[in-house]
């Protein structure tokens, strides 16, 4: 074979084995199970197990990626894995007291980032219908009904993406708990935790199974 | 000679790339939507308020509305400002707690300053638009029984 074929061949086979790889690893660092390998994430782990969207109308636990990471392969899922990877990396490595759970991070300083990259087409693929919950059941409420015809634009012209009015669907930080519109989903938690506390009081053994319960 | 251009022309290049990766991040990706950052210009609207953000923003307007603020008729842009920066405060969707809650509230809030030291958040225990009529301020709000 003449010289001047191989090295094309060469860059060839080395571009796909690269997109594959690169393929492989944006899908297998966006599953459920690798965002939670970070000690960071528990809280939101935690506080997802009792929120309204810890399964799906079908039954199905909805994984992280499904709200935080824009649908697709495109460009905009691409971009939002670079950015929020390279981030995530700094945060981990470099932020002082990171041990704890939560590490060194403030919250209501994320929650603004966090809402940015919650792309409305994510909440449309389960809320088709918004004049009704995401089972197609129960109809929303009469300021709901308002507030959808402005975002649908046909009374009025909404100015706010999903995320700017509906917070706190998935998570609850304790700053939030207070918040009238939260309160279904505080009581949960606060229920839930006084169960957790009585059992592990009682059996100080099983206290350890708790990771393994996650959905 | 050309080894120093080609290192410069390789780093301007990286560098376009970086940049141009953050800018798509801002602009694709923006913190509050483009449209919503700015008001819209409607001078003959500026006037009422209520009458578009019945529509835009129905849980703030009824929580007013149900408010000490709504039922006592204090209305937006006394605290808010008018759009076009031409009110007696400036425009702003968050009004500073110095500058504007102590407008009319700053006996109180020397009150509780003396009380319990300075905390200049009123919104986290008196949310502004859901201090109810007939109970303590920092109680929470009950679900709405009244409608427009």
């Amino acid at each position: 074979m003449p010289r001047n074929h191989v090295l094309p061949r060469a860059v060839l086979i080395g571009l796909v084995a690269v997109l594959a790889a690169s393929a492989w690893g944006l899908s297998a660092t966006s599953s459920r199970e690798f965002c939670l390998s970070c000690h960071e994430m528990s809280p939101q782990a935690e506080e997802q197990r009792w929120s309204s969207h810890a399964l799906s109308a079908d039954k199905k636990p909805v994984a992280c990626a499904e709200c935080h990471l824009p649908p697709g392969f495109g460009p905009r899922f691409v971009a939002v894995k670079i950015y929020s990877g390279l981030k995530d990396a700094v945060m981990h490595f470099f932020l002082p007291d990171g041990s704890q759970p939560g590490g060194g991070l403030i919250r209501a300083e994320l929650q603004p980032q966090a809402r940015r990259f919650v792309d409305d087409d994510n909440c449309l693929r389960c809320h088709r219908d918004l004049y009704k919950d995401a089972r197609g059941e129960q109809a929303v409420s009469e300021l709901g009904k308002i507030a959808h015809d402005s975002y649908l634009g046909k009374n009025g012209q909404a100015r706010s993406n999903c995320a700017g009015c509906h917070r706190n669907l998935a998570h609850l930080p304790v700053f939030d708990r207070r918040l009238d519109a939260n309160r279904a989903f505080a009581e949960r938690i606060r229920k839930e935790l006084t169960l957790e506390q009585a059992r592990a009081e009682q059996n100080p053994n099983e206290h350890n199974q708790k990771e393994e319960a996650l959905p | 000679m050309a080894a120093k251009k080609k290192l410069l022309l390789f780093l301007a290049l990286a560098l376009a790339l970086v940049g141009g990766f953050f800018l798509y991040i801002s602009l694709a990706f923006p913190g509050s939507r483009c449209e919503a950052a700015k008001h819209p210009e409607a001078p003959e609207k500026y006037s009422d308020c209520l009458e578009c953000h019945l529509k835009v923003t129905p849980m703030a307007a009824q929580d007013w509305r149900e408010s000490k603020h709504g039922v006592l008729l204090v209305k937006c842009a006394v605290c808010h400002g008018l759009p076009d920066g031409k009110g007696t405060v400036p425009f702003a969707a968050k009004p500073g707690v110095r500058e504007i809650c102590a407008r009319c509230h700053e006996p109180a809030m020397k009150q509780m300053v003396e009380k319990y030291g300075a905390r200049l958040e009123c919104e986290s225990c008196h949310p502004h638009h859901q201090n109810p009529m007939h109970r303590k301020a920092f109680e929470a709000k009950k679900p709405s029984k009244t409608s427009f």
